[in-house]
């Protein structure tokens, strides 16, 4: 038996889980789907880092076409911002935020942000634990797995680490995501009066 | 046999690793790491700083930034600077100052819905509020050269609109009205972020500052740990070259021309620590696996 795949594993296990520096409080997937107005699974058409209205800040600005909607309604392509990016060849790094790469086919949670005279600009939900990318595994399998570069996740009451979200087949996702949303549903029916972010 | 030896080797690894394993921010889908050029990083406290306690937070955050210029092996100090406005981000035309500032109420409760700051994202500059997630923190901004990783700006926001900072000692907060106790400790959390600030990501190693989790009432990030020394040490040493490692290009061709050849030589520090060429090897393959996966985004 060859030691290759074993060596593998085990320089795997020594490897850094990629780059991450922001201390966030864990969301579970029924506040994702409560907190967000659109929930959708999308491809990344084009990407362009833009300059905040006071010229200090970088955002990046993501254009998604729509496959799919699991909440609310998508006209057309969205427009998704997020915090950080590249301008004019200057970089800037705001630990945590989502981040967007042509081609990438994602489920986002999304808030709106603003109307502008280009459409409805959209915000994630909890900085990247509202970005989850859509992979297909060896056997053609579609997955959802979550995206958290840059984040690093505590449970909400002891602020402890969090166990990390692992990737799931997309069609176990989307039954849990309706389940969460019905849920919602119901709590709103049973609770008149309550009001709906 | 050879197999046998492969893994023996490979689990070798392992200690040095763990002895230090601190990581270096890397510039998104590249290996470039964030580094500053200057030994002496000047910072400002906002004014006003915004904390609850405005001068008790003020000395926890000079003690944060002692603790990391207290290390002999590194020359990089820290320069406190006049106070300076609530602004974060980057100007191209300055001046710039590495801020630290206190947020105390959040932007989704201050901004109107049709502003259009909404549009441009420069809410939390026209109206003085925390405008990432409520869960989060606290967050480091840091503006960089993109070509060379070298860092011209690095701002550390708290969130108090949503956590309640303290800076004394005691039991752990039991209640968000009880006082005389820690909640969320301004200096547990500085040092951690000043961390960020030169140019560190979090490491896997649990007793270290740069170990991402802030637990309520946590102290323990008050000092440097081992790994967190192994860094800065090794990032920045005394006298000696700051390791950059694998600019875009050649450095002299993002005009950083100044940083001379042998500064380069100072070697790639990225993800690796020095507690031995093992456990640099490791993670260098390890990452070498990471960037295959990466890649494949593109």
């Amino acid at each position: 038996m060859s030691a290759r795949p074993l060596l593998f594993a085990l320089l795997l296990l020594l490897a850094p889980v990629g780059a991450r520096a922001s201390v966030m409080v864990r969301a579970t997937l029924e506040e994702l789907a409560t907190e967000a107005t659109l929930v959708v699974r999308g491809t990344v058409t084009s990407t362009e880092g833009r300059l905040s209205g006071d010229g200090r800040k970088i955002y990046t600005r993501a254009i998604v076409e729509v496959a799919q909607a699991y909440k609310g309604a998508a006209a057309g392509p969205l427009i998704v911002h997020a915090p950080g990016g590249s301008f004019a060849g200057r970089g800037q790094l705001v630990h945590g935020a989502p981040r967007f790469d042509r081609g990438d086919e994602l489920v986002l949670f999304l808030q709106k942000k603003a109307e502008s005279p280009e459409g409805t600009i959209w915000g994630v939900v909890a900085m990247s634990q509202g970005l989850l990318a859509v992979t297909t595994d060896a056997t053609g399998v579609l997955l959802v797995a979550p995206e958290l570069d840059g984040l690093e996740l505590v449970e909400p009451d002891t602020k402890t680490p969090a166990a990390r979200p692992v990737a799931v087949p997309l069609e176990a996702f989307e039954a849990r995501l309706r389940a969460a949303l019905a849920a919602k549903v119901s709590d709103e029916v049973s609770a008149p009066g309550a009001v709906t972010k | 046999m050879k197999a046998l030896r492969l893994v023996a080797v490979a689990l070798a690894l392992l200690v040095p690793l763990q002895a230090a394993a601190y990581v270096r921010t890397v510039i998104q889908f590249t290996d470039t790491c964030l580094f500053w050029k200057e030994r002496t990083l000047a910072w400002s406290a906002s004014a006003p700083l915004g904390a609850p306690d405005e001068e008790a937070a003020l000395q926890t955050v000079r003690a944060s930034f002692a603790v990391w210029a207290a290390e002999s092996c590194t020359d990089l100090a820290f320069d406190e600077g006049a106070r300076v406005a609530r602004a974060t981000g980057f100007s191209p035309e300055g001046p710039n100052v590495n801020t630290i500032v206190f947020r105390e109420r959040d932007c989704s409760d201050v901004v109107p819905a049709d502003d259009p700051c909404r549009a441009e994202d420069s809410c939390a500059a026209a109206y003085d509020c925390w405008g990432e997630d409520d869960r989060l923190i606290a967050v480091t901004t840091s503006t960089f050269s993109q070509c060379s990783g070298r860092m011209v700006d690095s701002d550390i926001e708290f969130n108090g609109a949503t956590f309640r900072f303290t800076t004394g000692d005691g039991p752990t907060c039991a209640s968000a009205t009880e006082t005389g106790c820690i909640d969320t400790d301004i200096q547990n959390t500085l040092v951690h972020e000043i961390g960020h600030l030169i140019g560190l990501d979090h490491t896997p190693v649990q007793e270290a500052t740069m170990f991402a989790s802030a637990g309520t009432g946590e102290v323990k990030k008050r000092d440097l740990a081992e790994d967190d020394r192994a860094a800065i040490c090794a990032v920045y040493p005394a006298g000696g070259p700051t390791s950059i490692c694998e600019p875009a290009r050649p450095l002299e061709e993002c005009g950083e021309g100044e940083i001379t050849q042998a500064e380069q030589a100072g070697g790639c520090g990225c993800a690796a620590g020095t507690g031995g060429g093992g456990g640099a090897l490791g993670l260098a393959l390890g990452l070498l696996l990471l960037r295959r996966g990466a890649r494949r985004r593109t």
